[in-house]
């Protein structure tokens, strides 16, 4: 068994590897019992086969257990529409803004001596008090809220809130889960207990008690501090820094929890005893051997995360813990319109549907993954 | 048996600590000194140590928490720094019964719901019921509960708007425990999408549980008797079926915390939920810190019960 052909060393190790790994097919999956060897002598054969012919899909042989999972997942119709919704939402949401601000012509409200354009107009936090509550128009594409701000640049900024929460939330989750799951499975001992305790304790916080303790009580302190780091800005968005880190506190343990699980499982296979036998080097064993195995339940488990947090970050905002006017959070926008409900439901569901299709696709995308990266999945 | 329980109690006992040890300690390092707050602008020194000695706010941290854990078994939750002098104890016990009431219905309305919408997608699996009772249950299961309440009150607002002679209450909770027209009105709103997300949590649950047991041998056994549909169902598959559901009762306590927050808020109920934000409002600390070591206390000693359940329901269930 030559575990160490692929010089390990000169590669720079790294935790948050696995996204590397789509195209570095050789490691992934590899946990089939009694074939771990196969792995490592497939691929150039395979890579020279697909080059110089057309791969045959009756062949199933010639696809490593990744790429058959990658392909069951492309024909999930409802995962694919998913992906496709979610792409167009994070586009939008960072192209959008800028595009908007351009579309429109000059404009003169009735309270104002200034001519303005579509770049003051069209910005999620001005007001224009003579233009409150309106429906769809040329000017305002889905109208305006209680003070006259255009909806759709709200909902543009909220969405572009919940993308940069989530890409924080999972980039803590993923990092932390990683690190603490691989070291409990695989040393087991005192971190494994501690991870354990860890994770009763926070899973005594049910739901997101913890997260709304946390943002309620030093939601006033970040507003203070926190607005001073530049990139977060004075615009109310120091809170969702605070609740994006309490989010993530409260979801790793879980992940940690699965990682240890996977960990078990594949510490007992058979490659990882010939890189033992071959003398490989403890964190190289977790790093090139262990954490790239990882690849398809952290994916999976932190796709279903997402949802959760974003309808976690909703309801805090929701409840005036999160967000702060004139920040704009789709949670905030809600609990705007909900003050004026019976008189505007429109302005209630706009960012209740999307903020109801956004947790749906995510679901979708990650009941998909999981169905495709399950070895026990039928194809 | 005995001493798994001693084992589980034991873990319990620490699991508790810890959720006062994280409470205590938010609470003493929260920004703002409450003392201050209390007095106002104008206040001698000498007052000023006074209360701060009163609420025992200058002893050292582990000392406090150490007070802080002994009133606890004592049943002394603390007295409140906004509303001087009165035993936080005395401002929940308003909102207890009420979340109770609540919480008691919701999980009422997820059982007897959300069982029967499961276990029927299962036996018509694959047609138009389990299609529809399935995306139904997806549906309510991705809607956020502050939304559900929200389009609960825009229909009935509407439906008073469009039907002369219709009213139908968005806001309050009647009287505790007590069912009258009036009070009952009040209650369906708050109870249905209180229920509704932990009830497609159940029927899901349900569905898969009901299709995995109906593929085992025992009951093609049964059926290869020619035992009748209804009893291979009922006696034989459903027994079976349900025990997992025990398990997540736990996890619907989750839920139930959670939603308690969202809807007590939305529907203006005074309950646990609705307290801990008001306190949170107003910066109260301890009665902040009471509701949390109560709704936690009763989540982990709701999911030891669950777990005791379950070993108790299914032999086939070792101890270890």
């Amino acid at each position: 068994m030559d575990t160490h052909d692929r010089k390990p060393e000169t590669d720079a190790p790294g935790f948050i590897a696995p996204a590397s790994n789509v195209v570095q097919p050789e490691w992934e999956l590899n946990t089939i019992p009694g074939h771990p060897e196969d792995q490592v002598g497939e691929i150039p054969e395979e890579a020279v086969i697909a080059e110089t012919a057309p791969v045959n899909p009756n062949i199933k042989k010639s696809r490593t257990p990744f790429q058959e999972s990658l392909r069951r997942f492309r024909r999930d119709k409802r995962a694919m529409v998913s992906l496709g919704i979610i792409i167009f939402m994070v586009v939008l949401a960072i192209i959008g803004p800028p595009i908007y601000q351009h579309i429109g012509g000059p404009y003169k409200g009735a309270f104002s001596t200034k001519t303005i354009g579509p770049d003051v107009y069209h910005t999620y936090d001005h007001q224009e008090l003579d233009r409150t509550n309106e429906l769809p128009s040329a000017q305002y594409w889905l109208g305006t809220d209680g003070i006259g701000r255009d909806l759709f640049a709200r909902l543009m900024q909220g969405m572009l809130i919940s993308i940069v929460l989530a890409v924080v939330v999972e980039i803590i989750d993923i990092t932390l889960g990683i690190s603490v799951g691989v070291l409990a499975g695989y040393y087991g001992g005192w971190i494994d207990q501690l991870l354990a305790r860890l994770a009763d304790l926070l899973f005594a916080f049910p739901g997101l008690l913890f997260v709304i303790l946390v943002a309620g009580i030093f939601g006033g302190w970040a507003d203070d501090t926190l607005s001073k780091i530049p990139v977060v800005g004075p615009n109310g968005n120091a809170r969702l820094l605070l609740v994006s880190i309490a989010l993530a506190f409260t979801a790793w343990p879980l992940m940690a929890r699965y990682v240890r699980g996977q960990t078990l499982q594949i510490r007992e296979q058979q490659f990882i005893e010939a890189a033992k036998t071959a003398g490989t080097k403890d964190i190289t064993i977790l790093t090139r051997h262990i954490v790239p195995n990882l690849f398809s339940i952290v994916m999976v488990a932190s796709t279903l995360n997402i949802s959760g947090t974003i309808v976690g970050e909703a309801g805090i905002s929701f409840l005036g813990l999160g967000v702060q006017p004139p920040g704009s959070s789709i949670g905030l926008m809600i609990a705007q319109a909900s003050q004026s409900l019976a008189a505007y439901p429109w302005e209630l569901l706009v960012p209740s549907l999307t903020l109801v299709i956004i947790v749906l696709s995510f679901s979708f995308i990650g009941d998909g993954l999981r169905d495709a990266f399950d070895p026990h999945a039928k194809d | 048996m005995a001493q798994f329980i001693i084992k589980r109690l034991i873990g319990l006992i620490f699991v508790l600590l810890g959720v006062t040890f994280i409470t205590f300690i938010m609470g003493y390092f929260a920004p703002g000194d409450p003392i201050q707050e209390m007095l106002g602008n104008h206040f001698s020194q000498v007052q000023y140590l006074r209360l701060k000695h009163q609420y025992g706010l200058d002893l050292p941290l582990l000392q406090q928490y150490f007070n802080y854990i002994v009133q606890l078994l004592h049943g002394n939750l603390g007295t409140s720094f906004q509303q001087q002098g009165r035993p936080v104890w005395e401002i929940l016990s308003d909102g207890v019964p009420t979340s109770l009431e609540l919480g008691m219905w919701g999980l009422l309305v997820q059982v007897i719901v959300g069982i029967p919408l499961g276990i029927l997608a299962a036996l018509k699996s694959g047609t138009w019921v389990d299609t529809l009772s399935m995306g139904l249950a997806i549906f309510l299961f991705s809607v956020p509960s502050f939304i559900l309440a929200s389009l609960f009150q825009v229909a009935m607002v509407y439906l008073h708007g469009a039907v002369p002679g219709f009213y139908w209450p968005v806001a309050g909770w009647g009287n505790t425990w007590q069912y009258s027209l009036s009070d009952i009105q009040s209650k369906l709103g708050p109870i249905l999408v209180y229920g509704a997300i932990g009830l497609a949590y159940f029927a899901r649950l349900t569905r898969t549980s009901t299709l995995e047991v109906l593929r085992q041998d025992y009951i093609r056994t049964a059926r290869a008797k020619g035992l009748k549909e209804r009893v291979v169902v009922y006696r034989h598959a459903m027994r079976n079926a349900l025990i997992p559901i025990i398990t997540v009762l736990g996890v619907t306590l989750g839920f139930l915390v959670t939603g308690a927050f969202f809807t007590e808020e939305i529907f203006n109920i005074n309950g646990i939920g609705y307290i801990t934000i008001q306190s949170i409002n107003t910066r109260d600390y301890p009665v902040i810190q009471a509701t949390t070591v109560l709704l936690a206390t009763g989540v982990v000693v709701g999911n030891f019960l669950s777990d005791l359940l379950y070993t108790a329901v299914d032999p086939r269930i070792k101890v270890s």
